[in-house]
């Protein structure tokens, strides 16, 4: 009797799913971030105290987008663990 | 030559073929990591490949235990008890199919090529008893029909997210160029990830052939100089890149930019991790392939090549009973005739690939030729339906316009 797995397989698309739209999530924010800083020191030219103000706002969204992409990082290391631990022979069961 | 010799003999050119399999396997599925990254600009096609070559030796030297899997799960019996001419006659059917699709330029799973031959060749040797065909059902269709498809709902949902967080007023920067640097990451482990899967698949057939042969125990493990020849040859076949099928899936499928191309990648990788962890043998081929169409859903005005995806899905149902052809004729021959039917069938191998290549390079595809040109060229993709009424639409508007703008 052919026997299919549903369970697994609706594991397989949830996990997929989640990790492939969490990474990109993570990275896409970055991207925004850091989009967003070089928009606020190029925007805050004017003045003295808008310099400052924009520079303050440049770094905050340059820390919240390295924070993203260290995220986004941690996501693809785990990937990486996965490839390594599942390659580690199981010990056969007795 | 005594029985010993021959044996010697049939072992060296089933080893030699099952490295040959390993080459077409690293060429064939480079496209798997490195199509959209040259196809969005992220890499120039030489470096692609040079770190998919890099990243599959490393990768093939990760691990040493899954290879045997896939051809006891599905053969009854021990594909050993056939001996090392059943396993050359499968190696033919797959390295044929391979080639066959390589030059059609079509994204075919590998993997099911090598199943396909060896399925084939079982049959002849051992009968339709041979083949489990439940097994192939569950390990093998079932998983097949659904990677591609989870993959590509992965790689819309992500795409969609990119652009929907990445969005802004119009005339100021997306910043969505800094995707390409993701894209060298994302696609390095879709590599390392294709490495531990298919260099193993040789090293197992090769360990298998020098069991059936005696010279080896079944429990000794995978010789060392198995493991660094089965590396090196999907090293070498994938530094050799198969710019056919990269060309296919990265401006043959659908428009891809960077952040499609990292979009693409990251439901790739997680595709294949997720379902190796719940011990689904599936096609990095195929799951690339839905990655790659999913993305090109994911943009809102990118199109995809309906025409070339059908095409290529038609090749994905083909490759199993193609390969199986292929290899029950491979096997009528080395079972009929012998070390001659060996010797002719090795011969009638080499001439087919040697024609395949020729023909190949009548329009040759090379690195030269993915340049930037080709990503331009991707405006001719054909829309989908809807959007083809959108643009109809727009073009009655306009018309329309024009029309009363030349009645006043």
């Amino acid at each position: 009797m052919i026997e299919i797995k549903w369970n697994d397989l609706i594991m397989v698309a949830g996990a997929s799913i989640g990790a492939s739209a969490l990474l990109v999530t993570f990275f896409a924010l970055g991207v925004r971030m850091l989009t967003t800083a070089q928009q606020a020191l190029a925007g805050g030219s004017k003045g003295k105290k808008a310099k400052s103000g924009s520079l303050a706002k440049e770094i905050a969204f340059r820390l919240v987008a390295i924070l993203c992409f260290l995220a986004a990082a941690a996501v693809l290391i785990y990937g990486l663990y996965l490839i390594l631990v599942l390659q580690i022979p199981k010990p056969p069961a007795k | 030559m005594d029985v010993s010799q021959t044996m010697f003999l049939v072992v060296v050119l089933v080893v030699a073929l099952a490295l040959f399999f390993d080459f077409t396997n690293g060429f064939h599925d480079t496209a798997n990591a490195m199509a959209t990254p040259i196809a969005t600009g992220a890499l120039k096609p030489r470096t692609a490949v040079i770190i998919a070559a890099v990243m599959n030796l490393i990768g093939a030297f990760l691990s040493t235990a899954v290879a045997k899997t896939i051809s006891t799960e599905t053969i009854n019996g021990d594909l050993v008890a056939f001996g090392p001419s059943m396993i050359f006659a499968g190696l033919t059917g797959a390295i044929l199919w391979n080639l066959t699709t390589w030059f059609f330029g079509l994204p075919s799973s590998s993997s099911h090529a090598l199943f396909g031959g060896l399925i084939g060749a079982a049959i002849v040797y051992g009968g339709f008893n041979a083949v489990n065909i439940v097994k192939i059902v569950e390990k093998v269709l079932i998983p097949a029909l659904f990677a591609p498809l989870i993959a590509g709902i992965a790689a819309w949902l992500s795409t969609s997210l990119a652009y929907i967080i990445t969005g802004r007023k119009k005339g100021t920067a997306t910043g969505r160029g800094k995707f390409k640097v993701g894209q060298i990451f994302s696609s390095s482990l879709v590599a390392l990830s294709h490495g531990t899967n298919d260099a193993q698949k040789t090293m197992g057939v090769i360990t298998l052939v020098l069991v059936a042969a005696g010279m080896q125990t079944s429990d000794a493990g995978v010789p060392l100089w198995v493991i660094i020849s089965a590396a090196v040859a999907i090293s070498i076949g994938t530094f050799s890149g198969g710019w056919r099928i990269i060309k296919t899936m990265g401006h043959g499928l659908a428009e891809i930019r960077p952040a499609q191309g990292f979009a693409a990648e990251a439901a790739t990788g997680a595709t294949i991790l997720a379902s190796s962890h719940l011990g689904f043998a599936l096609s990095t081929t195929q799951v690339a392939s839905g990655s790659v169409i999913g993305s090109g859903l994911g943009r809102i005005g990118a199109k995809v090549r309906w025409s070339k995806a059908g095409q290529i899905v038609i090749g994905w149902f083909l490759t199993l009973p193609a390969a199986a052809g292929v290899g029950m004729l491979s096997a009528l021959l080395t079972k009929g005739l012998g070390m001659a039917g060996l010797v002719l069938d090795a011969i009638l191998a080499v001439i087919l690939i040697v024609v395949i290549f020729q023909m190949s390079r009548k329009n040759a595809i090379n690195h030269k030729s993915l340049a930037q040109s080709d990503v331009e060229e991707v405006g001719v993709a054909i829309a989908t339906p809807a959007q083809v009424r959108k643009e109809a639409k727009k073009a009655e508007k306009a018309a329309k316009a024009a029309k009363g703008k030349g009645k006043k």
